[in-house]
């Protein structure tokens, strides 16, 4: 006669041979309204709290309060939000990413989907913690240089944009997705998502972002070899930001960004054509690139990276005419003085290395690229250095 | 039996000086404070730099009557302060190791000593605690500074290292017995029942002694395996033996404060046991770690720190030291350290608020903060630095600063970790601070970019008011201490533009207020410059040097009013320009010059009472009046400046060097006396002036002082004293630019003597005198850098004319020569070139000489008509000559000329024309003919006179003649010596001697009385033509018996004593008169000879 399993005990054995789940499978659990939000609304003395915002994309706000009914905003109508349910894993995502711990980021961030799931927070939350896992992945892919990271890097932001197409972070989304893409080997489709992204800011009135988007392109053209392509984006990134930081209201973040953005514009757009000249040697292509950085301190008015690029600009064409000691005097200037400006500090140091290395002071120069990459690691200079 | 259940274990045995010298232990390397008020004022005094002051106290003390024990203390005192001197110059990079050797030296033997003499005092054990640990520090020294030492010497330096820590280790089991056997003999005294145990706790332990040099005994033997690299066999074997002595220590201590440190010691020895070439030991790190932990957990007693205060020193000294070894493991075998370390502090700083008050408290604490850092929580990090920043400053500074400057450091370590990108807003004051940790380790290229970060920190601030208010505390401070980085590292062109941008930017702000900081940063834009220039390439030099100019200009227009800095740099731009104003007026140019002195003069009146370059300003002044020409405004000015003055200048309190300006102003006044013409007044206020401002920094003026001295002596007509006082500046200051003139002018002094003396017949005082001011013109030829041909030659002419050294004059003369030929001066070539020749005839090689006389005779004629007009004279007959005669004459010596011409490659080639001239008897062709170019110019002209002054020329030819030639004296008194004496090799060269004697002594300018100028009228060159002309006459007429020749030789002579020229041809040259009479005697004799009447 066959002993046959007490149902428990075969149950038992189920259990350590991992068939059966331990639990029942655990059920999305809805989130319910807690009223623990504040809305600041322009206009208003203070803001408001104890409300739910019902959703926050970028082209509107909706909230309502405890009693009354729901209210709407375009998002420049709103001067700050407060969550009242910020699940702790984004929180601590957020601080891994912003201390550089990436892959702690990426992990905290994919917890998010649970508390999302348990109902403890409402579901933008998942979207918006995607992103930022998918920001830190494409760091990561970057770090290592690693085209496949590059590519599911792409593919965490896809999904953060189909989970909230609206998402506030879409210019992040965007541009992101953009160089994942095209690191990861997609050009077209790199520069596919920033058209779109232009397009859409446009449509959104978001002046920012399609600057973003076109400086993002630049870039992208730029790291692609497309010399000219590059140079005409830049001086059009440059006419548009120009343009919109004139209309947007005075002292306003919107319009000091965008006054930025300008700036980027011209100086990236006098360094592509330091580019072509350093290339061609030619007098017209060298003229041109210094009447270029000659204008920029006027074209940008106070800022000290239109400043600065000037003084690495004609410093970098002296050092092509072979007048490294003048040329030094400039890499100086920024080095010491420009420091606002860390990308062009950065790229000083770097052409205060050749200037040296020309004048036979090679201690000079060796210091030169140390400071470079012990001060200015994030720099693509540094990168150079090393 | 638990004796002390009341209260803690620890209790036991923590008595109260246990407990003192316990802290002293833990607290630093410095000898234990003394009991006696005396020596630990001396040592604290020392503590605080005033070293000479606690001398003087231990001095005191040692002399003061007193008890041999207080005696004994000082000495004690001069031991530990000896000590505190090898650790203090020990303790500097830059040392010399045979200085700290001479140092640990010294202190060793004074503690040797002071053991010998007071071996029963109460600090003896001290001593011998301190003398141990002198050989281990020194030990350590070498050990560590190896790279000090030559190749060869460090196997033996590295060898002492090892031996003196063996002798440390040894003396110090050597004491631990000793006061072993102490402590077994004070028990067994002491023993007895339990009434006694009573008031055991109020007595000394026993073994006090032996544990204390116990446990040094084992911080020594930590120590030792220390001075071996990680992974070492025999470091590892070292840290087992110290764990081994270690444990032992802790079995006889355990649950005293002893145990205590003998726990902490475990933790060390396993802490770095575990420590290898390429990581750590997890089992020798759990080990330390609870060992350490021992100590940190009696935080858990209940306000410990407030009744235990010794223990919890020991807790946050194990704390320290756990937090070091946390940070340093970071996370291994699965332990984050730094989190544990960071959990555990958590607990201790809730249990043990007093730990901010202590040294190795606030040292925990930057630990943690190095550990939340680690963990990434910056924010929590700088957070807690800060704190311990904060907590360190109002600590004691003797051990607060150092705290303070651990927590800087570690701020600054962890703000430069930070990523800029990371969200962790930091403000400017904590920046700052962590600056200025960077700043204090000497990693001044870590403070520039935090000092950056300060700057962009407040730009970044969006409130303007608090933007200002951050500004004006922070933005120039930082600008100020980026560039004190830069001019640190020795990269001085960026100190300048660290210096430089807040300076533009406070003039581009059109700000016109007092900002101290701007003030000092335009001053080290200067010294910044001045440091580029110093290394500068010489192309760059010329450029610099306008650029600092212009920056010390702006400083003394716009900032040097309010600078404390810059002073100097204000008396700088003003001697700048008084400077320019000197060399506008040595090159002449007297508008430039005055408007220079001019301007100088205002800069110098900006040079207020308030700097230490105002007497010397005010000097200055009066100087540049005088340089200008104001003499006499400027002599007022410098009177009354000295008269203000005097008084506080002749105090003898008042420092010599003060006394510059004084001395400046003197020299000035003797320049305005100069310049008046009132060499006795020069000479009157220069004297005594070495001795007077002897140590004024005026040592450089000496030169110039004696110069204008010799100057004014040569000018009162005190040549003695002037070529005296001349030698003493040779001697003294040959380099100086100052001798040189001064010789020249003693030199040119003395020769101007000389020609007097041989004027006044005074021979033999003439050529003294001439030999020494040869002597000065050496000096002045070998110094001078602007010794030119001229001078040169000149004296030349007086070592071949008056000293007769002809080789020297060659010397001078060939020098001479090349120096016009670079300069093409083609006439003094020619010169210099007679000269030369001239010392061949004195030699007599008179054949060699005549060629090179020759060449250089005749001119090159501008034009024709010089010729011309000799041909013309030819033409012209004399009356008693028939015309056939005088025709023939003249066409034989137009074909003798056509001849020569033919011979002369220069105009062969015109040669034919010549001879047709002289066919036809026509001068006119053969003028025509060679009258296109210079060169054929000349060639006629030289055929035509050297032909023509082979003849006996009637005066109107002969002076034609000498229209052709180059009248120079000295090349026609050789070229007429070289005819003279090879008179017999052709027979035109004795009337061409004849012709250049007569025209010498008739073209001859007057003399002038008391001054001789060679070949003047009277002169004895002069005479010696004559007397060579007369005897050239005397031997053409006994040579070839002609009666004229004889009778010119007594015309001669006879005219000569009509106009009474004997006497003067006897002054000229002693004997010469004679020779005239002699002449004429044996010319007398000849024409009687011949029949015919005699000259008388």
């Amino acid at each position: 006669m066959r002993i046959r399993p007490a149902p428990t005990a075969a149950l038992a054995a189920a259990l350590l041979a991992g068939l059966l789940p331990a639990a029942p499978p655990a059920r999305a659990q809805d989130y319910k309204e807690q009223f623990k939000d504040e809305i600041h609304v322009k206009g208003a003395k203070g803001p408001s709290t104890g409300v739910e915002i019902l959703s926050e994309s970028y082209d509107r706000v909706e909230w309502k309060g405890k009693s009354g009914p729901a209210q709407n905003k375009t998002p420049a109508e709103i001067l700050s939000l407060s969550y009242g349910d910020e699940p702790p894993p984004y929180t601590r995502g957020m601080d891994a990413w912003k201390s550089g711990r990436w892959s702690e980021a990426v992990t905290e961030f994919r917890a998010v989907a649970d508390a999302v799931k348990a109902g403890r927070c409402r579901r933008f939350w998942e979207a918006r913690a995607i992103a930022h896992a998918a920001d830190a992945e494409r760091r990561i892919a970057l770090k290592e240089k690693n085209p496949a990271k590059f590519l599911d890097a792409a593919r965490s932001y896809e999904e953060a944009m189909k989970k909230d197409p609206k998402s506030p972070l879409l210019s992040m989304i965007g541009t992101g997705l953009a160089e994942a893409r095209a690191l990861g080997g997609d050009w077209d489709g790199g520069l596919k998502a920033l058209d779109e992204l232009k397009a859409t800011a446009g449509a959104a009135g978001r002046p920012l972002w399609e600057a973003e988007a076109r400086l993002a392109r630049a870039r992208l053209l730029d790291r692609k070899g497309e010399a000219a392509a590059s140079s005409k984006e830049y001086e059009e990134l440059g006419a548009f930001a120009g343009k919109a930081a004139a209309a947007a209201p005075a002292d306003s973040p919107l319009r000091d960004s965008l006054e930025r953005m300008m700036v980027t514009g011209l100086v990236g757009k006098a360094w592509a054509l330091y580019g072509r000249a350093e290339k061609s040697r030619a007098p017209a292509d060298l003229e041109a690139a210094k009447q270029a950085f000659d204008r920029l301190p006027s074209e940008t008015g106070t800022s000290a990276a239109g400043k600065a690029a000037s003084l690495n600009g004609q410093g970098g064409l002296l050092l092509l005419q072979g007048k490294a000691d003048e040329a030094l005097r400039k890499f100086i200037e920024v080095e010491v003085t420009m420091f606002s400006a860390p990308e062009e500090v950065a790229h000083a140091l770097w052409f205060k290395a050749q200037a040296c290395e020309k004048l036979g002071n090679q201690a000079a120069r060796d210091q030169a690229l140390k400071d470079l990459v012990q001060y200015h690691p994030w720099s693509e200079w540094a990168a150079r250095a090393r | 039996m638990d004796k002390h259940s009341g209260a803690p274990r620890i209790a036991r045995g923590l008595l109260p000086r246990a407990a003192v010298l316990a802290a002293a232990l833990a607290s630093c390397c410095l000898p234990a404070l003394a009991r006696d008020d005396d020596d630990q004022f001396a040592m604290r005094l020392a503590d605080r730099g005033y070293e000479a002051l606690a001398l003087q106290v231990i001095d005191r003390m040692s002399s003061a009557k007193g008890s041999p024990d207080a005696k004994g203390g000082a000495e004690f005192a001069r031991s530990a302060l000896l000590r505190r001197a090898a650790l203090l110059v020990a303790a500097v990079d830059t040392s010399d190791p045979a200085e700290v050797r001479t140092k640990f030296g010294n202190a060793t033997r004074a503690y040797e000593a002071f053991l010998k003499s007071y071996g029963s005092h109460s600090r003896a054990a001290d001593a011998e605690y301190d003398l141990a640990n002198l050989k281990k520090d020194f030990a350590y020294y070498l050990q560590k500074s190896l790279e000090k030492f030559p190749a060869a010497e460090r196997d033996p330096v590295k060898a002492e290292a090892v031996k003196l820590f063996e002798d440390a280790v040894r003396y110090l089991t050597s004491i631990r017995d000793r006061e072993q056997q102490k402590g077994d003999a004070a028990a067994r005294a002491g023993g007895g029942g339990e009434e006694e145990e009573e008031g055991k706790e109020e007595r000394e332990d026993p073994y006090l002694q032996r544990n204390i040099a116990w446990y040094y005994l084992c911080v020594a033997l930590h120590d030792r395996a220390m001075l071996h690299p990680p992974g070492d066999a025999l470091r590892l074997q070292q840290f087992t033996q110290a764990i081994e002595e270690t444990t032992r220590f802790l079995e006889e201590t355990d649950g005293t404060i002893f145990g205590y440190f003998a726990s902490m010691n475990l933790g060390l020895c396993f802490w770095h046991r575990g420590q290898s070439k390429d990581g750590w030991s997890a089992d020798d790190v759990k080990q330390a770690t609870e060992w350490f932990l021992v100590n940190i957990d009696a935080s858990d007693i209940p306000d410990l720190d407030q009744q235990w205060p010794a223990l919890a020193r020991c807790v946050y000294q194990a704390a320290d030291h756990w937090g070091e070894m946390c940070n340093a493991v970071g996370v291994l075998d699965g332990v984050n350290y730094r989190k544990e370390f960071v959990d555990k502090m958590a607990k201790v700083e809730a249990k043990m608020p007093g730990l901010r008050n202590e040294r190795f408290g606030l040292e925990a604490l930057v630990q943690k903060g190095l550990a939340l850092s680690g963990l990434g929580r910056h924010a929590a990090a700088v957070e807690t630095l800060n704190a311990a920043s904060e907590a360190a400053g109002r600590a004691d500074p003797s051990w607060g600063r150092g705290a303070d400057a651990h927590a800087k450091r570690a701020l600054n370590d962890v703000v430069a970790a930070i990523p800029p990108d990371a969200g962790v807003a930091l403000s400017p004051a904590i920046l700052f601070k962590a600056a200025e940790g960077s700043m204090r380790d000497g990693d001044f290229g870590r403070a520039i970019r935090v000092y950056q970060r300060v700057l962009a920190s407040i730009a970044a601030e969006p409130d303007a008011a608090r933007r200002r208010t951050l500004a004006d505390e922070y933005d120039h401070a930082c600008w100020l201490k980026i560039n004190e980085c830069y001019a640190r590292l020795d990269r001085n062109l960026e100190a300048y533009y660290a210096a430089d941008f807040p300076v533009q930017e406070y003039l581009r702000a059109g700000r016109k207020d007092q900002d101290d900081d701007v003030d000092d940063l335009a001053y080290f834009r200067i010294t910044a410059l001045r440091s580029v220039l110093a290394k500068a390439k010489p192309e760059r030099k010329e450029a610099l040097q306008k650029e600092i100019e212009e920056a010390q200009k702006l400083f003394t227009e716009k900032f040097a009013d309010w600078s404390n800095m810059g002073g100097s740099t204000a008396y700088s731009v003003a001697f700048n320009k008084q400077q320019e104003a000197h060399a506008a007026r040595g090159r002449g140019d007297r508008a430039a010059a005055e408007k220079a002195f001019a301007e100088c003069i205002e800069l110098f009146r900006k040079v207020t009472d308030k700097d230490r370059y105002y007497l010397n300003a005010q000097s200055r002044i009066g100087e540049s009046m005088v340089a200008m020409g104001k003499t006499d405004e400027g002599m007022k000015f410098l009177q009354a400046f000295v008269a203000k003055h005097l008084e506080y200048w002749k105090d003898p309190n008042t420092p010599t060097r003060e006394r510059q300006a004084w001395g400046w102003a003197v020299l000035w006044i003797a320049n305005g006396h100069a310049d008046l013409k009132q060499p006795a007044k020069v000479v009157e206020t220069l004297a005594d002036f070495e001795r007077s401002f002897a140590a004024a920094g005026l040592d450089a003026t000496f030169p110039r002082v004696r110069y204008l001295r010799v100057l004014a002596l040569v000018d009162a007509g005190r040549s003695a004293d002037a070529e005296k006082e001349c030698r003493v500046l040779l001697k003294e200051n040959e380099d100086s630019g100052w001798t040189v003139p001064a010789a020249l002018r003693v030199a040119n002094d003395l020769q101007s003597q000389g020609a007097k003396a041989k004027g006044g017949g005074d021979a033999k005082a003439s050529l003294d005198l001439r030999r020494r001011a040869v002597e000065f013109y050496e000096f002045w030829l070998r110094r001078s850098s602007d010794v030119g041909a001229d001078q040169l030659t000149f004296i030349g002419q007086i070592y071949n004319d008056v000293l007769k050294e002809p080789a020297r004059a060659a010397e001078l003369w060939t020098r001479a020569l090349k120096l016009y030929e670079e300069k093409g001066d083609a006439e003094k070539a020619e010169l210099l070139t007679v000269y030369l020749s001239s010392l061949l005839v004195e030699q007599g090689n008179y054949a060699e000489a005549l060629p090179k006389f020759e060449r250089l005779f005749i001119k090159v004629p501008e034009n024709i008509d010089s010729l011309r007009e000799v041909f013309d004279q030819l033409r012209r007959r004399p009356a008693n000559v028939e015309k056939t005669v005088h025709e023939k004459n003249v066409k034989d010596l137009l074909g003798k000329i056509a001849e020569m011409t033919a011979t002369d490659a220069a105009v062969a080639n015109l040669a034919s024309e010549a001879r047709r001239a002289a066919s036809l008897g026509d001068a006119d062709i053969m003028v025509r003919a060679f009258s296109d170019t210079p060169d054929t110019r000349k060639g006629l002209a030289t055929a035509t006179a050297f032909i023509l002054l082979g003849e006996n020329l009637p005066p109107e030819l002969k002076v034609a003649v000498f229209g052709l030639v180059k009248r120079q004296p000295d090349l026609m008194s050789n070229l007429g010596r070289c005819y003279d004496e090879l008179w017999l090799t052709k027979p035109e060269f004795p009337f061409r001697a004849l012709n250049l004697y007569s025209t010498l002594l008739d073209s001859a300018p007057p003399g002038y009385e008391g001054e001789e100028v060679p070949g003047a009228r009277y002169s004895e060159r002069w005479f010696d033509w004559k007397v060579r002309m007369t005897r050239l006459w005397f031997n053409i007429g006994t040579k070839f018996s002609l009666e004229p020749a004889l009778r010119t030789v007594c015309g001669i002579v006879k005219a000569m004593e009509t106009v009474n020229e004997y006497d003067r041809a006897e002054k000229a040259r002693q004997g010469l008169s004679r020779e005239f009479q002699a002449l004429k005697d044996q010319a007398d004799m000849a024409l009687s000879k011949l029949g015919k009447e005699g000259c008388k």
